[in-house]
């Protein structure tokens, strides 16, 4: 096997597409090491975008938090720009796996690899990302809806596709987002449910909401009837858990022998969905922190 | 004592802690072969045809070995082989390889080849064809007539699907045992409770996975390295099977291993004896290392299964009778089956408590699942949970504090009970009443409860052994040596598992001969090492050691002083004499032992002893009590704290007691809260790793504080007990205890997982 350092995210693609469909690309690796042993994947070139200078690192530009493709899932849990703007996402990008594979993974590996219920990805999913593609036909901007194409699959193509940056635009002053997870351990173990939200919530109304869970459908699944029905309520208790009953209306979750069976994620769902409104609405100062 | 209860650190630390220190997985040798095992992929079938000729055929296979072309010689992989005492005769109903699998994982064939990716090829080569056969997986449906026979040569014949036999345990300390005693006894009782709890399949979860290198030469000689915690008996074990000499057979650890836990008493799955009939075949080393998978589907488990308990009580409190049935999911073998049903009725019901009229019945039951076998309290974790249940209801029924309730009948140190030896001191009083302190029990209990986020506290007591004696074959022999350097070496065939055995055994060893623990040593986990020792179990370990450590210590001392007082040296009468920190005092001048033993070897004389001896036992006693939170909308457990309270006689190094006060903690909140095998009907369980299995981690660890009781035991060396199990013991109940508190809710079925607690909230109209 053949094993390319790239330099920078566009020598990542040349090495790729020099690879005719049998190179990979490989960031963190916690994923796709682990296929490569157990034989679901075999390809020919693995490329290394880890070394890449213009996918590192997480800054503000242009009123967009950018978190480069390599940048690891402890990077962004720790790092006191995205803490500042979206705790959410530190808390869901610190949720994933343990600490040992948070130093390698990365928040677009989590995307990409397209579980339903990854904690990064359920945490970033309702922040309105944009995920910059690199591609032989050019540059160009992938939203949250359009990552992923089903259970586990995802809409880009690691074998000739690299996603350089992911783009978030910053929260106005009345924006809040939050993050869930009902978990049955806290390191190593998917979650039974996870929940994220944002809302604008001015003078005690919600403006517009977006809500996702999982693993109730393909990726984070958005809860748009909740969304729908809760824009110009204001975010009382009543209305919370009304958006939480309402959230089911857009959830399929499914019996798994460990991690709850569907009877009782449909039990938990509403109230995660809740929960993480509640958490905006403490955010917003509506409810007691 | 200069050592005993000091925390020394533990000597073999810095190898373990930076990866130098050698484990079965390490090993290597020249020539070496890499075995994979082909297993059953039916719960119960017949093979009607196996062929393995394209195995044979692929270049780098050494050996095809199957149920065709392998002894079919019936053994049992557990260290009851040879640790049974007459009359019983150990179960032996397993094979090395069937060609009437059992269990989804049952051995078929293994292959022995030049790297473990051309062996791993080669098994995919066995063509196999399976007839599948009918299966039944729970206990109480393998009970009944129309079940399946799991075991139809070996199995019980008066009683279906019971592995050896049903073990009843009957104690009266009123009249002779007779059918109408226990009701005798409860007809003396005021009030009568009764309680139930199911209990699920757990896994030890070692950290290393069952390993073995096994080496047959042409001369009839077979040494197998392993993960084993019994090198004695698995020599015992392999020589039989295999018809071999026990003379030619030696097995050892390397010399580490990771944790045991009961998985491997006796033989670590089936690693040692398929790598040695390899081996055999193949006349190369090989060495055959489990995948996880394997070692989570196709080794033994602790047991799940059914219990029932009935108490009686007088008005005032006082326990008059019990009654107690465990029916287990023993599996597709016997293994520890009987055993562990048996330690279940006597230290799980029968030892914590005073009660007049007890009654104890145990069905250890064969199914078509893998093998339950010991696992880090060995029944008496199970028979605990039913009998703490009961006794929190009796609490109730008599509107009494739980923990005064259980003081006033906790086993004394002159009660008659079931032992059939003195039950030593008794901490158990202490032991509630620190850890009722430490867990704000006063404050905390009973308090009423709102909102969502309940908070409850709970508590348990247990008692466990200090070894197996006298219920099984359970002796051990030492050997010490004085070096010519005067420094002391420790031969013994006992593993060091994980708790820092060797660290303590010498300084045990130390502080009874007097001489430095600096500069000694001890050769351990080698059935070539010394003679015979039943091996790492039962709480033993340090205790059992030890207690042969001091007869050999004395002889060895009176040796050295005797040689010391002589002409030559200080020429005076040996009772004046000493061996004070290597230095014999007393005489003219100080004397070190490294002056007497140098010309004592100048002389042609070195200090030596070997002894050998069943020891004695004593009853650990121990009471934990937890604090819980309990999510009342979701149904989520969250346990915040357990004070584990345990009398463990005297302790002999603090830190290393801790370690294993606060393992077997961790391990007994994964069972009540989260752990659990859960079985697919034509796949097996779902339970294939640490992914599947919500084992808790370092992160989900709750506040565990451990507090030492040390009520100084007649029978022990120094006044010590075992505490190997004990941890894990209570824990569970103390659990239960605390979400009935927190809820309102006693819940009958283990792991409490938030969809069976919200179950049960609901069905008991409390959300």
């Amino acid at each position: 096997m053949n094993y390319i350092i790239a330099k920078s995210a566009s020598e990542a693609l040349e090495a790729l597409i020099g690879g005719g469909g049998r190179a990979l690309l490989i960031a963190g690796g916690s994923d796709v090491m682990v296929d490569i042993q157990a034989g679901k994947l075999n390809p020919e070139t693995l490329v290394d975008v880890t070394a890449a200078e213009d996918m590192k690192g997480i800054r503000i530009e242009d009123g967009q938090l950018v978190i480069g493709g390599a940048v690891t899932l402890t990077e962004i849990a720790r790092s006191p720009i995205v803490k500042e703007h979206f705790p959410s996402l530190a808390k869901g990008a610190g949720s994933v796996g343990s600490l040992q594979i948070r130093n390698s993974a990365t928040l677009t590996g989590n995307v990409v690899t397209a579980q339903p219920a990854a904690d990064a990805a359920m945490a970033v999913a309702p922040l309105d990302p944009r995920f910059v593609v690199l591609s032989a036909e050019g540059e160009r901007q992938v939203p949250m809806g359009e990552m992923y194409a089903g259970f586990g699959r995802s809409s880009l193509d690691p074998a000739k596709e690299v996603v350089k940056e992911v783009r978030i635009p910053l929260p106005a002053a009345d924006e809040k987002a939050s993050f869930v997870r009902l978990e049955l351990r806290k390191s190593l173990s998917l979650p039974m449910l996870n929940v994220a939200a944002m809302a604008k919530v001015s003078g005690g109304v919600v403006q517009w909401a977006r809500i996702t869970m999982g693993p109730v459908g393909v990726g984070p699944t958005r809860a748009l009837e909740a969304e729908s029905w809760l824009a110009g309520k204001p975010l009382t208790a009543e209305n919370m858990a009304e958006a939480g009953r309402l959230a089911l209306k857009n959830a399929k979750p499914r019996s798994n022998p460990l991690r709850g069976s569907k009877e009782y994620r449909e039990h938990a769902l509403p109230i995660l969905v809740r929960r993480a409104l509640e958490s905006i609405a403490k955010q917003s100062s509506l409810l007691e922190a | 004592m200069k050592y005993v209860g000091k925390s020394i650190p533990r000597n073999d630390g810095f190898d373990k802690a930076t990866g130098l220190g050698q484990f079965t997985v390490d090993v290597t040798m020249p020539h070496m072969l890499y075995a994979k095992v082909l297993r059953s992929p039916y719960a119960h079938a017949r093979v009607v045809k196996i062929d393995t000729s394209a195995a044979e055929a692929l270049p780098g296979v050494e050996a095809v070995c199957t149920f065709e072309n392998t002894t079919d010689k019936p053994f049992n992989t557990s260290a009851t082989m040879v640790t049974t005492p007459r009359p019983a005769e150990p179960v032996r109903d397993q094979t090395v390889f069937t060609g009437e699998p059992k269990y989804i994982g049952d051995e078929i064939a293994a292959v022995a080849a030049q790297t473990e990716a051309i062996a791993e090829q080669a098994v995919k080569l066995i063509k196999v064809e399976y007839e599948e056969l009918p299966a039944v997986y729970d206990p109480l449906e393998a009970l009944k007539p129309e079940a399946p026979e799991v075991q139809p040569v070996f199995g019980n014949k008066e009683h279906k699907n019971v592995c050896g036999e049903i073990v009843r345990i009957p104690f009266c300390a009123e009249e002779e045992f007779g059918p109408e005693t226990m009701e005798h006894g409860f007809a003396k009782a005021d009030v009568i409770v009764e309680a139930d709890i199911k209990l699920p399949r757990v896994k030890q979860c070692q950290m290393e996975v069952h390993a073995a290198v096994a080496s047959y030469k042409a001369n009839g000689t077979l040494e197998i390295i392993s993960t084993t915690q019994t090198p004695t008996p698995t020599k015992m074990i392999v020589a039989y099977a295999l018809d071999l000499p026990e003379s030619k057979v030696r097995v050892r650890n390397p010399p580490y291993l990771g944790g045991g836990f009961g998985v491997r008493i006796g033989i670590s799955g089936k690693a040692e004896i398929l790598a040695a009939v390899l081996s055999m075949k193949a006349l190369r080393p090989v060495k055959l290392v489990y995948t996880r998978e394997e070692d989570f589907l196709a080794s033994d488990t602790r047991h799940g299964g059914y219990l029932h308990a009935r108490l009686g009580a007088k008005k005032d409190g006082t326990f008059v009778a019990l009654d107690t049935t465990a029916w287990l999911n023993t599996g597709a073998y016997c293994t520890f089956g009987v055993e562990l049903l048996a330690v279940c009725g006597v230290c799980g019901t029968a030892g914590t408590y005073r009660i007049p009229y007890l009654n104890y019945a145990g069905y250890p039951v064969y199914t078509h699942q893998q093998t339950a076998g010991a696992f880090r309290g060995f029944g008496t974790p199970q028979g605990t949970a039913v009998v703490e249940a009961c006794v929190d209801k009796m609490a109730q029924a008599l509107n009494m504090d739980p923990i005064q309730l259980r003081k006033m009948n906790t086993m004394g140190p002159d009660d008659k009970n079931f032992f059939p030896f003195t039950v030593g001191s008794v901490g158990t009083n202490e032991c509630l009443d620190k850890a009722a302190a430490e867990i704000g029990w006063a404050e905390k209990r009973g308090q009423p409860k709102t909102g969502n986020k309940r908070r409850g506290v709970g508590i348990a007591c247990n008692t466990h052994v200090s070894n197996a004696a006298p219920f099984c074959v359970d002796y051990n022999a030492v050997n010490l040596t004085i070096e010519q350097d005067g420094t002391l070496r420790v031969n013994s065939a006992i593993p060091e598992i994980g708790p820092g055995s060797t660290t303590a055994l010498l300084q045990v060893a130390c502080d009874l001969l007097g001489v430095p623990f600096e500069t000694a040593t001890m050769i351990f986990g080698d059935s070539s090492a010394a003679p015979f020792d039943i091996g790492s179990h039962a709480t033993r370990t340090l205790y059992s050691v030890s207690q042969v450590l001091k007869d050999a210590a004395e002889e060895l001392k009176a040796d050295i002083l005797s040689y010391a007082a002589g002409h030559d040296f200080l020429d005076t009468d040996p009772a004046k004499l000493s061996l004070e920190d290597g230095i014999v005092q007393g005489g003219s001048r100080p004397l070190p032992l490294k002056e007497l033993a140098y010309e004592a070897h100048l002389r042609g004389k070195q200090f030596l002893s070997t002894k050998c001896k069943v020891p004695e036992n004593s009853l650990p006693f121990a009471a934990q009590a937890a604090e819980v939170e309990v999510d009342m909308e979701l149904g989520l457990v969250k346990v915040l704290k357990i004070a584990a309270a345990h009398d463990v006689g005297h302790v002999v190094n603090p830190r290393l007691c801790e370690g294993q006060v606060e393992g077997g903690v961790l391990q007994g909140v994964g069972w009540a809260v989260r752990e659990e095998m859960t079985y697919v009907e034509g796949e097996g369980f779902y339970n294939e790793g640490f992914h599947k299995y919500m084992l808790p981690t370092a992160d989900d660890r709750p506040e565990i504080v451990s507090i030492l009781v040390e009520s100084e035991d007649p029978k022990g060396i120094f006044g010590m007990k075992g505490i190997g199990e004990v941890g894990c013991i209570p824990t569970l109940p103390a659990i239960f205890s605390a979400v009935e508190d927190a809820t309102g809710v006693r819940f009958q079925e283990a792991p409490l997982t938030p969809d069976r607690v919200l179950a049960g909230l609901k069905a008991a109209g409390k959300i």
